[in-house]
């Protein structure tokens, strides 16, 4: 982080990367800190603002958040103060008929439907007020079948009722819906549509592979064309936007290199710069 | 739309075909039976034929494939010893034990908890994975508060640390790390050694004395200090050992 600490305006850190499942057999769960780690991080970071991107809320299960997640960002909070913080409009927990807890060990979509609000939109609104600093949600891709009762609300509908009945934001994962795009002959102009942009306030890139005909979302590459395109289509749009993120999986930082790294870090700064902001 | 049931019926799809020996989709007995959930007609409908989907085969992979790079990054010992089993034992253990966390240590302890159990291995495998399990809980038991025996008021009530283990292995600990390691065959086990694994040990670490292992075996259940002996008292500089309020 120290080498590329002057191409970045900001650090974002995913908490839980820096903590310990406690997992029981019976589903119950906590998380801990590794010490080491976290401490780690904070002190390679300390010369910059932090954003947060949580990966384990799990804010769309009807079964229930992770509380344990919420424990933990309260307490990284009191050590490190975010300028926002996101998690992704997803859920990887259900229980089992009988309440055995279960694990789909990825993100899993919700479908666009009033249903889907009546859950988010008020557990949204919960941590907006919580931390008193923007919350976003993000936009993750999947590769399953329209979901049932898609087209009862468009995208777009379901994004604005989503942030103007919780009031969070919106982080555009320009990376996530370019595999949307990819994998379901979309046009990413026709895509884009579909996202008000107003809300946004974080934009992730990222680049990815292709497995059994799927573009997947692993951020294991440098971002490809299409998405910098993506990019530069959008900055223009988007009055609120705080920040724009590169996102790489650490096991791929080997394959990238440290210039591969600075490349995609120059490429953002200057797309936004030429976008006047 | 009953998005609690939809919800549940894909978790438990993906479940069922992310295990390595999950049933052919296409037969009667690969169909998982969703009779159980209030599902819309609509719902029931996706449900029963996204199986089929390219995307969901795609989707479970993800799950498998995550699962086993948890598993390879987390158990190196267990997998060593393991040796042409090791691919085998992975698939078994993710056909047969369900995915709990996308952590690694709860994949690490359930793996290793599997291997331990399962009387189909050596017994020196088993071992080394009741070793690696221990390992790893005390590495996560590191952020827990510790107790030390120096003055322990009266009355203390003393229990396990729930990150500490004494492990029995079936041939001195050298022989079989320094195999480990090597890559050569293991010892025969013939020299049957404890060794105490415990979140305050620098090395995690060490061999137990009979002692220490007699007062692990006394303290199964929590129990009132009188006046810590020394093993007792190096079971709490360890961490083995600790008051009942700090195990908590």
């Amino acid at each position: 982080m120290s080498a590329i600490g002057s191409s970045v305006d900001y650090f974002e850190i995913s908490p839980d990367v820096f903590c310990v499942d406690n997992a029981t057999a019976d589903g119950a769960r906590s998380l801990s800190w590794q010490v080491d780690k976290l401490q780690d991080a904070l002190h390679r970071t300390a010369d910059h603002p932090v954003v947060v991107h949580g990966l384990g809320l799990s804010i769309g299960s009807c079964d229930g958040w992770d509380e344990s997640y919420l424990h933990i960002l309260e307490d990284f909070a009191r050590r490190r103060p975010f300028e926002w913080h996101s998690e992704h409009l997803s859920w990887v927990t259900a229980s089992h008929p009988g309440d055995t807890p279960m694990h789909a060990g990825l993100a899993l979509p919700l479908p666009y439907t009033d249903e889907a609000l009546e859950l988010v939109v008020p557990r949204a609104a919960d941590i907006v007020q919580r931390y008193g600093v923007p919350f976003l949600l993000e936009n993750v891709t999947h590769y399953l079948p329209p979901l049932p009762g898609e087209g009862e609300t468009s995208p777009l509908c379901f994004w604005s009722a989503l942030c103007d009945g919780s009031g969070c934001g919106i982080l555009l994962d320009l990376y996530n819906l370019y595999c949307d795009c990819v994998n379901r002959s979309i046009a990413p102009a026709d895509a884009l549509e579909e996202v008000p942009l107003e809300h946004v306030v974080e934009i992730h890139v990222a680049g990815g592979a292709v497995t059994a005909g799927f573009l997947l979302d692993v951020h294991s590459r440098p971002t490809p064309g299409p998405v910098w395109e993506m990019l530069q289509s959008v900055l223009p749009r988007t009055p609120n936007l705080r920040g724009v993120t590169y996102e790489l999986l650490d096991e791929a930082f080997p394959t990238l290199g440290l210039d591969g790294l600075r490349t995609q870090l120059d490429t953002i700064r200057t797309l936004t710069r030429e976008a006047g902001r | 739309m009953s998005l609690a049931a939809w919800q549940r019926g894909l978790c438990m799809l993906v479940a069922r075909h992310a295990a390595p020996d999950a049933p052919d989709s296409s037969t009667s007995g690969g169909r998982m039976q969703l009779g159980q959930l209030e599902l819309s007609s609509d719902e029931r409908l996706w449900l029963e034929s996204v199986a089929d989907a390219p995307g969901f085969s795609v989707t479970c992979d993800i799950q498998r494939r995550w699962r086993r790079l948890r598993v390879q990054a987390g158990a190196p010992l267990t997998l060593t010893a393991l040796g042409a089993d090791r691919h085998s034992a992975v698939d078994a253990y993710l056909s047969r034990v369900p995915l709990r966390s996308m952590f690694v240590t709860p994949e690490v302890v359930g793996f290793t908890t599997f291997v331990a159990h399962e009387s189909g291995y050596d017994l020196r495998v088993r071992a080394v994975a009741a070793f690696e399990r221990a390992l790893k809980l005390a590495v996560a038991g590191r952020g827990r508060a510790l107790s030390s025996g120096r003055s322990l008021p009266p009355g203390t009530v003393l229990c396990r640390h729930p990150s500490a283990a004494m492990v029995p292995l079936p041939c001195r600990p050298e022989a079989l790390f320094g195999a480990l390691l090597s890559r050569g065959p293991l010892p025969d086990a013939d020299q049957p050694t404890t060794v105490l694994v415990a979140p305050g040990l620098a090395t995690l670490w060490r061999p137990a004395s009979l002692a220490e292992v007699d007062q692990w075996d006394a303290h199964e259940e929590p129990r009132l200090s009188r006046g810590p002996s020394t093993p007792v008292l190096a079971l709490l500089e360890a961490g083995a050992l600790c008051e009942q309020e700090t195990a908590v």
